[in-house]
């Protein structure tokens, strides 16, 4: 028998992306991280009874030294964050996609009316300001990573509802639908067998980049005090850093390892959902969707910024201290 | 078998914001009877209301008045359930080669599809008949696993025919299913669905702008311009002694080596479908318009036996 070629599955696809292979390598050793935390951490930093001496210096017993307020072991700290981070990104992401898509396809194939009430709450949530409304949030129903779970699906869906229904609005005139229900095809199997797989690349492909956002999302809340205060994560030993006073001793360590820990898991998910946009997308290749972001920005709004104030914002103050109104 | 009773499909169009709502009347009081086994041509410029016709007799598109009765029943009164049974014995060939098959699917899943989607098969059968369907239409047992991203535009069609009789249809109705192939595919094609209409005893509605396609597989011919049906009798009677000056000036547009007639050119357009003037839909570029013409719409009347057309003055020698 003739061997038919068989395409390539999307996790070899995105393995084959040179960029996606450095982006899943990092994603798994974050899982990694995560679940094998009490094995790599040398201390529990949410033991009481194994702190050290506080603000010591880098060893190889505290291979990144000690927290200067509590003494607790910044490398295990470190590693246990790994866990609040993973957690809150990854389900996040997951909620928001699994929200996104049931609503984007049902103001698409629901009808008319589904479609005029879903499109009208995802124009109320665009304009809604998220920060103010999280910090109003956490402080009226407590301090919990299941809240900032909550208040970022509540208001992630709506980008990707609008992604969603547009696809399915095109997917709903191929004629390969029309084929379907003149067969007798009911509206759930149409919505199961068509219409949900090909949405599926752009929920994959939200769920990565989605993920990557929301762990920087929740390190800033963190950092804020807004995460859950019994909580180790990256977001909260950067404030605790920032309180301690681990600029005012050159404890630069103590700031850096979180940041470097924020940085890879982004950079690990937004890796990966790059390379599958690229999978999915052939025509983006090669261009470097992340370069092309910066390029746009530096351009156009930087660079407005900047015209700016050559233009008149600087002689302007200056105007205005001589006449003494700054 | 298949009977169209005063069909009209319009749609509701509003030029502004505050202007009155007008209607598009995209298919006009159309009546037309397809005899089982036979093959019936439909005719037209492009927006003359082909595609919506078969769209209403296929049941995606409900008419505004009048009836589509399939084997006697009144296709749009039918209660949910017979109305999908009903369905289940038309089914459609589309133009657009491309989107017409979900390029997720594997070719042997979307012929088997419509067996899935009515239930009552085994996988197994669903599999063999898949594979007797790929052979019916030219294709090969091995093409079954491949996607349709794998084949041409011709091929491509066939996985449509071959979709589309999976279910054992007694209708099919053809929206134009070779105009988006080149001339040489379109041969092939034309020739499978004539080896498939005496073979399986179809009957077919055929829709095309292309005169040559339907002179060739068609037993009757019913011309549509602008909405209304202005002439249709057999096959032949129309297209040797066409009896409504559209279907001539038709015909003469036809580049042919042998004929020396010099063409009949109509003047102006097609006037815009939302505001079809009173009388006959053609008068405004008819080359024998009389006052008549202008204020009294044509009746489809049979003027030689079995050829009918609108027209008041017909050219009947």
């Amino acid at each position: 028998m003739k061997r038919v070629h068989r395409s390539p599955n999307l996790l070899q696809k995105v393995w084959q992306h040179p960029q996606g292979k450095l982006g899943l390598v990092l994603v798994c050793l974050l899982v990694i991280t995560a679940l094998a935390a009490p094995l790599i951490a040398p201390f529990d930093p949410y033991d009481v009874t194994q702190r050290a001496e506080k603000g010591l210096s880098p060893s190889l017993t505290h291979l990144l030294g000690t927290s200067i307020s509590t003494g607790q072991d910044i490398f295990s700290m470190l590693v246990y964050g790994t866990r609040v981070s993973l957690l809150v990104g990854v389900v996040t992401g997951l909620s928001t996609m699994f929200l996104g898509a049931f609503m984007g396809i049902l103001a698409g194939y629901g009808g008319r009316l589904w479609d005029t009430l879903i499109m009208r709450v995802v124009d109320v949530m665009l304009v809604i300001p998220t920060l103010p409304l999280t910090i109003v949030l956490t402080n009226l129903f407590g301090k919990s990573y299941g809240m900032i779970i909550f208040i970022f699906t509540i208001f992630g869906w709506v980008g990707l509802a609008r992604v969603i229904r547009s696809q399915v609005l095109v997917l709903k005139n191929s004629n390969y639908i029309k084929a379907a229900q003149l067969a007798g095809a009911s509206k759930l199997y149409v919505m199961f067998q068509h219409i949900l797989p090909g949405v599926s690349h752009l929920l994959i492909m939200s769920t990565a980049l989605t993920s990557a956002g929301i762990m920087v999302a929740e390190a800033g809340l963190s950092f804020l005090g807004l995460g859950d205060p019994t909580a180790i994560s990256w977001g909260k030993m950067l404030a605790e850093a920032q309180s301690g006073g681990a600029l005012l001793f050159g404890h630069w360590w103590w700031i850096m390892a979180p940041g470097i820990g924020i940085f890879i898991s982004v950079f690990a998910f937004m890796r990966v959902g790059l390379a599958l946009e690229e999978v999915f997308n052939p025509r983006m290749k090669r261009s470097g969707a992340l370069i092309r972001l910066f390029k746009s920005m530096n351009s156009s709004y930087i660079q407005q910024i900047f015209d700016d104030m050559e233009e008149r914002g600087i002689p302007q103050i200056e105007d205005a201290m001589e006449r003494g109104t700054v | 078998m298949l009977k169209l009773q005063d069909l009209e499909v319009s749609f509701p169009v509003r030029a502004g914001l505050f202007s009155k709502r007008r209607c598009i009347r995209a298919v006009r009081q159309v009546s037309l009877s397809i005899p089982r086994g036979q093959i019936v041509g439909l005719v037209g410029e492009s927006g003359c209301g082909k595609s919506t016709l078969a769209r209403a007799v296929i049941g995606m598109q409900k008419p505004t008045s009048g009836q589509v009765l399939f084997e006697g029943e009144d296709l749009y009164a039918l209660p949910p359930a017979q109305f999908k049974t009903a369905r289940q014995g038309m089914q459609m060939v589309f133009q657009d080669p491309f989107s017409a098959l979900n390029p997720r699917f594997e070719v042997g899943r979307t012929i088997a599809e419509p067996m899935q989607i009515r239930g009552g098969y085994s996988k197994t059968e669903m599999e063999e008949r898949a594979v007797e369907l790929l052979l019916k239409v030219g294709l090969n047992e091995s093409d079954k696993n491949r996607h349709p991203s794998d084949f041409s535009g011709g091929q491509r069609q066939r996985i449509g025919i071959a979709r589309a009789i999976a279910l054992n249809p007694q209708l099919l109705v053809l929206d134009e299913p070779v105009s988006a192939l080149d001339v040489s595919v379109h041969a092939q094609i034309m020739n499978l669905l004539m080896d498939l209409h005496e073979e399986l005893g179809l009957t077919y509605l055929f829709i095309s702008h292309n005169l040559a396609d339907v002179k060739d597989i068609s037993h009757q011919v019913g011309v549509m311009y602008l909405g209304s049906l202005m002439e249709r009798g057999q096959t032949a009677s129309v297209f040797e002694q066409p009896l409504h000056p559209y279907t001539r000036s038709l015909l003469a547009a036809v580049l042919s080596l042998d004929d020396q007639r010099p063409p009949v050119i109509t003047k102006g357009d097609i006037p815009s479908p939302i505001e079809v003037p009173l009388g006959c839909p053609f008068a405004s570029r008819c080359p024998q318009t009389k006052p008549r013409c202008l204020q009294e719409q044509p009746q489809l009347l049979e003027w030689q036996p079995g050829h009918f057309a609108a027209c008041h003055f017909p050219l009947v020698n």
